[in-house]
């Protein structure tokens, strides 16, 4: 993502279809006016270095030496988005002679950035009560418990549909992932393997199964499964797997909601 | 479950004791005259750096986790007792002080800018986001737990690395969760969100409030003012690398006190700075802020020195003055190490073998 447009890329996905961004140039712009002649020197100033050291393709590419450049969206996190705004929703409330007068300059602030396209953070379920001390679902707890009461091995290998594995080693540390986070990121989909980095191919087999039910690569997914090891399955029962792993060698050993448990036979 | 929050907010409350205490330290090392609000702000800064150089040499030489958890204990009752004996009138003063500003504050605005901020605490803690860096974050402090080892283990497959990941393992942040864990006896996920995220949201209103106070001198309701109007707007911007998502649902990351709380901690460093460049406070200040940066978040590795940088550049500028540039050119010191380190790191020319 190098190069100007995956700047400007960045930015609008940091605002989104808010007026944020917008608001924030009117006001940073009166701040500037308002400033004494200082303070107008040091936004002029600090807005030129930001433009000549961050804000470019050379900074981006800079970043790309240190770390991944998908994190360079962190510098907006250095743009006082919010202070100015407020420095300037607050002086403009303050200065409010009466108590209507400053709630209703209050109000019609708060309609400008909630009443915008873009959405806040208030949606239906955003405040829920935690599940149990994990804030995982009882669903994939049952699952997870399955393989705990089953299990021989200190640390088993498990692969799982995309949620559960996000969640299992938050419940229990001594799983082990038969499928890499790099994989799941890069080719979790059900296309084939002509696009695929070599060392990929074995787990992305294993996400065809265990995440898109595919059923038709048996010969390939077996020797994924003996590659990594892999002691369990969870995937959903939908998915209606049981005779295709069994086929495999993982017989089920339960269910837990929408999710089957297989464990590897002998 | 009710036991285990109450437990949290008991960890919450002694970690701002702790902040106090710390910053109370801090000031009579340097000298110092803070503020209130400063006080906790620098105390904050003090002990995650503090914290990482006592945790950073042992996560580097591979040490069991239990060791720097002993180590921490030993190191923080030393230095309370220290504080404690050499500081107490400091101490009593800003408890003193806190309590007159609370008295002379506590209007309307006050209790609503306060009840804001429990909201927000709660909203945090009520959001459901599962996503690969939260799996990867709980399960760091899970693996060091379950393991009694300090990145030894990828905290995401839970499998043996093959070398010191210098991306995390350079930020002692999570190894606090886990003793967090084992000291309270509550589950990765319940210290990061419960203790750490309201920690988080807690540390970003007093910075505000001191911000407030610096754009609004001699008008504490303005202050006030400011930091509700600011924490509103935070809930209109709903974005993935928006700093209000990392406020208001990923709280408990790392990354969320580098947007919420060092970031504006640096603006408020610069601000101070700008109020006077030939004070020392402010300077103090602003080298908690960059010697903790990277103890408390990866993510502040390069945006802190270069924030630094250019305000110190500026201002050297049209002070005319060097000395400006040097002191924040010292200010960025530490993380200038740090990054020559990650540098050495990203290049293959220094890794460590996990043994």
């Amino acid at each position: 993502m190098y190069g100007i447009e995956g700047i400007v890329q960045t930015i609008r996905e940091y605002a989104g279809e808010s007026a944020f961004l917008p608001v924030f140039f009117i006001c940073l712009a009166a701040c500037f006016c308002s400033a004494g002649e200082k303070g107008k020197k040091r936004i002029a100033s600090l807005f030129c270095l930001s433009v000549v050291f961050v804000f470019n393709n050379l900074a981006m590419k800079v970043l790309g030496k240190f770390a991944d450049t998908s994190t360079y969206y962190r510098f907006l996190w250095a743009v006082p988005l919010f202070l100015v705004i407020g420095h300037a929703v607050t002086k403009a409330v303050a200065g409010q002679k009466r108590l209507w007068q400053k709630a209703f300059v209050a109000a019609l602030a708060l309609i400008v950035f909630f009443g915008w396209k873009g959405g806040g953070f208030f949606t239906e379920g955003s405040l829920r009560v935690w599940e149990n001390e994990y804030d995982i679902s009882g669903e994939l707890m049952g699952a997870y418990r399955l393989i705990e009461g089953d299990a021989k091995e200190e640390s088993p290998v498990v692969i799982f549909d995309m949620e559960a594995q996000m969640a299992s080693r938050i419940y229990n540390p001594s799983i082990r992932w038969g499928i890499s986070r790099n994989a799941y990121v890069k080719y979790n989909d059900a296309e084939g393997y002509k696009n695929v980095e070599k060392r990929y191919r074995p787990e992305k087999a294993l996400i065809h199964a265990v995440n898109f039910g595919m059923q038709t690569e048996s010969g390939r997914l077996g020797k994924a499964l003996r590659k990594k090891k892999v002691d369990y399955i969870v995937t959903f029962t939908a998915f209606g797997m049981d005779a295709y792993f069994d086929g495999l060698g993982y017989g089920l050993i339960g269910e837990s909601g929408s999710r089957s448990v297989y464990a590897r036979k002998g | 479950m009710a036991q285990m929050v109450i437990i949290c907010l008991l960890m919450v409350f002694v970690l701002g004791i702790e902040f106090a205490i710390y910053g109370v330290g801090f000031q009579k090392l340097f000298r110092l005259e803070l503020a209130g609000y400063e006080t906790v702000l620098a105390g904050f800064f003090a002990y995650f750096g503090l914290f990482q150089a006592a945790a950073l040499p042992m996560i580097l030489l591979q040490r069991p986790f239990h060791e720097l958890m002993w180590l921490w204990v030993a190191v923080s009752i030393a230095l309370n007792c220290l504080i404690l004996a050499t500081a107490k009138e400091i101490l009593f003063g800003w408890l003193r002080g806190m309590g007159a500003a609370i008295r002379r504050m506590g209007g309307a605005l006050f209790f609503i800018a306060l009840l804001l901020l429990g909201f927000t605490c709660y909203f945090q803690w009520a959001q459901h986001y599962l996503g690969w860096d939260t799996s990867f974050y709980i399960g760091t402090v899970n693996t060091t737990l379950h393991t009694d080892t300090m990145y030894v283990y990828d905290g995401n497959s839970g499998l043996l690395a093959s070398t010191l990941p210098f991306r995390y393992a350079l930020s002692a942040f999570y190894m606090h969760s886990a003793l967090l864990c084992r000291v309270g006896g509550v589950s990765a996920m319940m210290a990061q969100k419960c203790v750490m995220g309201t920690i988080c949201v807690g540390m970003h209103g007093a910075i505000l409030f001191a911000l407030g106070r610096r754009l609004f001198p001699r008008k504490e309701k303005a202050a006030l003012l400011f930091v509700c109007v600011v924490l509103l707007l935070n809930y209109g911007l709903n974005t993935i690398y928006a700093s209000s998502s990392f406020l208001l649902v990923r709280a408990y990351e790392a990354k969320g006190f580098c947007a919420n709380v060092v970031i504006p901690a640096v603006f408020y460093g610069i601000f101070c700075v700008w109020a006077d460049a030939g004070k020392r406070e402010p300077w103090y200040l602003l080298f908690a802020v960059g010697f903790a940066s990277v103890p408390v978040s990866m993510s502040s590795l390069l945006i802190v020195p270069v924030m630094i940088g250019m305000a110190a550049l500026v201002e050297c500028v049209l002070q005319k003055d060097w000395k400006v540039l040097g002191r924040g050119v010292l200010c960025a010191l530490p993380n200038g190490a740090y990054l020559l380190a990650y540098f050495l790191y990203a290049q293959g020319f220094l890794r460590i073998m996990i043994h």
